[in-house]
């Protein structure tokens, strides 16, 4: 092996682990891929104010020393208008450019906004659990623990809540995290370019099993998205409100796991089993199933109606942002 | 009759056995001690009872030193587990364990160091650098001290009765509801930043009176030094943020005692009101951490440049706008809790508004030392040190507060290493140098500098070694507080490496503790000795006393004529300030109430925690009776006559010469 070939080799392995490791900077998601770049951008626009100041400190520190009997020495040297103009209108210039990034990074990259494309969103309705993800593909009617397969270059929606103390779902190469909250929902819009097997897990401590929450993305064709999902819908073991129960109980480090999904109203039951009382089953959920919830859109709210029908996908128009909170209508029960 | 205490809470593993076993061992060694040398009167005369804010400094400094050791332990196991746990093994401590440890360590990180250090310094420099001999209130300043002392023993005591909180420092339901966290731990966490939080008011109430009311005559307010200046604003921060804490603190202890439902996840309650509550304290308390510091390095830089400081007047402003905007900002420490995208734009950038008077500040410092005539000692390097690790992390943080940003670095190991970043490199580091700076004024030597210089390096290079590789490992998608993490995630060698800076500053600590010993030492040797009051060319008031300082501080009340008098005087201007009339001294009595009432305090949160509700009832009236029994105490002061403090200071003063 020659001198280059080695010098190559190094390039390549160090490269090969920087790209295969730094998922902030190397991510698959399109969103990520944009906040990746923000980094990079506000660092360097960081530079401008730290690189002066390190320099500055450095010079000066070593030039007037006491023993450079040479330097220059005014002890009362103290006010200066110049010099306090540049250094107070040079970082409000930069602060002002980066509000300006800011604010259009908030609402470009918001985790409700929802994503253009051809292609029609898949929902995934995601619980969090003691101590792992439930999630639920309702058109589809399968659902999945630890595990998410998705269709490349497909919007997907989740919809987000917890059965468990907070959580936050992150999945580093694919998108930005947001958090899990029993009894609310909130939404994160990811969208996918390139196929793959990618990590996520929570972060947000949990308790005892928090370490052990991570789970795989599968990142597929339409095509195989499709035969898995059916496939799963037919073969896999039930998922019912009986074994949600089983399922919700504390366990740690669980392995992947499919189902089809035989309790259509699970979600809607999750989040409003903390939202009302004497909700012990999806069974008492009655017209709180057709129940009007307000959906934030762009600031204003707008009521919509949620209604899980067999076979529609769960959104014809995606609400663009906020969180869903609930309103809940004070019926009783006897 | 004993609650929910059974004897089951003294039995845990044999770490914690050894713990146990280690603490009685101390206890028994430091009684054993003090009858051994028959000190318990002056124990109990001198540091128990006394309200001399002097004495008190002293105390919170020592205590803040005792408690950081405790916190600097839990570092060390939390790096070696998260070392240890590399490839397949999950590491030596279990998930549990591992989540009271850093709980543990960062409650007592900020509430039982950064705080108390601050708090310390702030007691004895204070009333000296603005011409007064005591602060306003003596005896709610010693009531702070040992309530703050109370809710340090809470959380040491967890260690072995019982357990502690597995949920963070900021304790977020519904992990740290009775759902989730029934036992005894979060109740621990609570009641002591309870007691602490309580004492913390107090002082700020204090400072406030003490700054607005008792500065020497010709003192007016652009006249202080910039260090009081920062406490001043600091304490005007402190009576706005903490009752939100209290409060808080307050409804989660109503929902896990009496079944309320502020935060719980159903029956109406709302997490995320606790999170907005907990957050609009907890970040102006962190800016109330960094203030003062900020007060040092003024001080410093302005010493050893020999130079006045750059732009008072601007610094003075951008204090107080820090301030202002501090407390319109909390929510960037929850962007991913799913606000909409206005809202969090406006907070981001409020956030990054904050950096300009920060930078402001930098840069008032570069420019002090500009055409100066700069003194190397280790306060110096100290200055160099933060410089360079601050600003690093003041950019971390403004890319933190952009929300898309942070979507990906919330509450990751980028976030930890950020806050480190600022609270080791701007707050730690601006209390270690202020404590060796002023130490010669409260002991009467100086501190080793070799020593000290070494513990710069150790310090600092240990920072970047343990907190350089966190950063990294948050741009690879690394989460915070997990015990263990997956073998083919290629994160093992970087806690290798985070473990070895830590290793290095141990030794910084160690050199600490060197410094000490090598000074104490060498104490009445010339290089040493602070002979006259002014070991390193001071500028203010503080430096024109003897040192050690005696008991009534300034023999007459200093009249001033202009900032940085006592320097002014020294260099030409003989009227910078002149000495009034000597007259007879009222100084306060002593009184254990302070201790006594912050003992029953301390008694009724054990009980509130165990649920032994008579033994809380009981001392909760014992504190208010003793109150009571305070307010009507007339007697509270005694007189030195002018000859007997004329024949103190000679005394001071010749045993400086002598």
């Amino acid at each position: 092996m020659n001198g280059v070939t080695i010098c190559e080799w190094m390039i390549d392995t160090i490269s090969d682990w920087v790209v295969t490791h730094f998922a902030l900077f190397f991510p698959a998601g399109s969103i990520a891929e944009a906040e990746g770049r923000l980094i990079i951008v506000v660092f360097l626009l960081m530079l401008i104010v730290v690189v002066p100041v390190f320099i500055l400190t450095a010079y000066f520190a070593w030039h007037y020393r006491e023993s450079n009997t040479k330097a220059t020495y005014t002890p009362k040297w103290d006010t200066s208008i110049p010099h306090e103009v540049v250094w107070w209108s040079v970082p409000v210039a930069i602060v002002f450019v980066l509000s300006i990034i800011a604010w259009n990074a908030a609402h470009d990259l918001d985790p409700y906004k929802a994503i253009e494309s051809p292609n029609e969103p898949v929902v995934i309705q995601t619980i969090s659990l003691r101590w792992k993800w439930l999630f639920i593909y309702p058109s589809e009617r399968i659902a999945t623990v630890n595990s998410i397969t998705i269709p490349e270059n497909t919007p997907v929606i989740f919809r987000i809540t917890s059965d468990a103390p907070m959580n936050s779902f992150w999945m580093p190469e694919i998108a930005g995290m947001i958090m899990n909250m029993p009894g609310m929902i909130t939404e994160l819009n990811v969208i996918v370019p390139e196929r793959g097997t990618y990590v996520g897990m929570s972060s947000n401590y949990s308790g005892e099993g928090f370490a052990g929450m991570d789970f795989k993305i599968h990142v597929v064709s339409r095509e195989a998205y499709q035969s898995w999902a059916k496939m799963t819908q037919m073969s896999g073991q039930a998922l019912d409100f009986h074994k949600y129960q089983k399922l919700a109980e504390p366990s740690k480090k669980v392995p992947a796991e499919h189902y089809r999904l035989a309790a259509r109203k699970l979600f809607r039951y999750v989040v409003m089993k903390y939202m009302m009382p004497g909700i012990d089953s999806p069974k008492d959920l009655h017209g709180e199933g057709d129940m009007k919830l307000p959906v934030r859109s762009g600031g204003e709210m707008k009521m919509e109606e949620k209604r899980q029908e067999p076979g529609t996908s769960q959104e014809a128009e995606a609400p663009m942002g906020g969180m869903i909170m609930q309103v809940p209508i004070m019926k009783m029960k006897p | 009759m004993f609650g929910r205490f059974t004897i089951e809470a003294l039995i845990h593993g044999p770490i914690v056995l050894t713990t146990q076993i280690f603490i009685v061992v101390i206890i028994l060694a430091v009684v054993g001690v003090l009858f051994y040398t028959k000190r318990w009167k002056w124990l109990w005369k001198n540091w128990l009872t006394t309200v001399d804010p002097k004495k008190i400094g002293i105390l919170y400094i020592i205590f803040a030193g005792i408690m950081l050791l405790r916190g600097f332990a839990d570092a060390i196991l939390m790096r070696t587990q998260q070392a240890a746990a590399i490839g397949a093994s999950d590491g030596f401590l279990t998930a549990n364990h591992f989540a009271q440890i850093f709980t543990a360590h960062g409650t007592i990180m900020i509430f039982f160091v950064a705080t108390p250090l601050m708090i310390g310094l702030m007691n004895y420099i204070v009333p000296l650098q603005i011409g007064s001999r005591d602060v306003a209130f003596p005896f709610l300043n010693s009531l702070s001290f040992w309530l703050t002392a109370g809710g340090g023993m809470l959380v040491m005591l967890a260690l072995v009765v019982g357990d502690f909180a597995p949920s963070g420092w900021v304790g977020y339901p519904p992990l740290s509801e009775l759902a989730y966290s029934p036992g005894v731990g979060v109740d621990y966490w609570i009641w002591a930043l309870q007691l602490s939080g309580i004492g913390t008011t107090l002082t700020g109430v204090n400072m406030i009176a003490t700054i607005f009311k008792m500065r020497a005559p010709g003192m007016t307010l652009m006249r202080m030094p910039i260090y009081t200046w920062t406490v001043l604003v600091t304490a005007i921060m402190i009576i706005f943020a903490f009752p939100i804490l209290t409060a808080t603190l307050g409804m989660l202890s109503l929902d896990r005692i009496i079944g309320a439902h502020f935060f719980t996840s159903g029956f109406g309650g709302n997490m995320m009101m606790y999170i907005n509550l907990i957050w609009a304290w907890g970040h102006p308390e962190v800016y109330i951490l960094v203030l003062p510091a900020y007060g040092v390095w003024s001080e410093i830089v302005a010493t050893f440049s020999r130079k006045n400081l750059f732009g008072y007047t601007s610094m003075v402003f951008a204090t107080a706008a820090i301030a202002i905007f501090s407390f319109i900002v909390w929510l960037h420490h929850f962007f991913t809790m799913g606000s909409s995208a206005n809202v969090m734009a406006f907070f981001g950038i409020m956030t990054m508004i904050i950096a300009i008077p920060t930078g402001v500040k930098i840069f008032n410092w570069i420019f002090t030392m500009y055409r100066g005539r700069i003194k190397y000692t280790s306060l110096m390097y100290w200055f160099l040190g933060f410089v360079f690790t601050f600003t690093i992390g003041g950019m971390t943080g403004v890319m933190l507060a952009n929300p898309a940003i942070d979507f990906q670095v919330h509450d990751s190991l980028f976030l930890v290493a950020h806050f480190h970043n600022m609270a080791i490199g701007g707050v730690l580091f601006g209390y270690m140098a202020g404590f060796v700076y002023w130490f010669p004024k409260i002991f009467g030597f100086k501190l080793d500098e070799k020593w000290s210089t070494r513990s710069v390096w150790g310090w600092v290079v240990g920072f970047w070694v343990a907190f350089g590789p966190l950063y990294i490992l948050g741009f690879m998608g690394a989460t915070r507080r997990m015990y263990d993490y997956g073998a083919g995630q290629g994160w093992g060698w970087l806690f290798i490496i985070a473990g070895i800076g830590v290793v290095i500053i141990a030794y910084g600590i160690f050199s600490q503790i060197m410094m000490l010993i090598v000074g104490i030492k060498h104490r009445k040797e010339k290089e040493y000795r602070d002979a006259d009051g002014d070991p390193w060319d001071g500028r203010t008031l503080e430096w024109s006393l003897p040192s050690p300082v005696p008991e009534y501080a300034f023999d007459t009340i200093p009249r001033v004529y202009g900032r940085d008098a006592f320097w002014y005087k020294k260099y030409g201007d003989r009227n910078a300030y002149e000495k009034t009339e000597q007259t007879d001294i009222h100084m306060p009595k002593n009184t254990s109430l302070g201790f006594v009432i912050s003992g029953f305090a301390f008694v009724c949160a054990f009980a509130i925690i165990w649920h032994i509700w008579w033994l809380a009832l009981v001392t909760l009236i014992a504190c208010i009776v003793l109150l009571v029994v305070r307010a009507c105490d007339d007697d509270r002061e005694y007189v030195l006559t002018k000859e007997e403090v004329a024949e103190m200071e000679a005394r001071a003063r010749g045993k400086q010469y002598a």
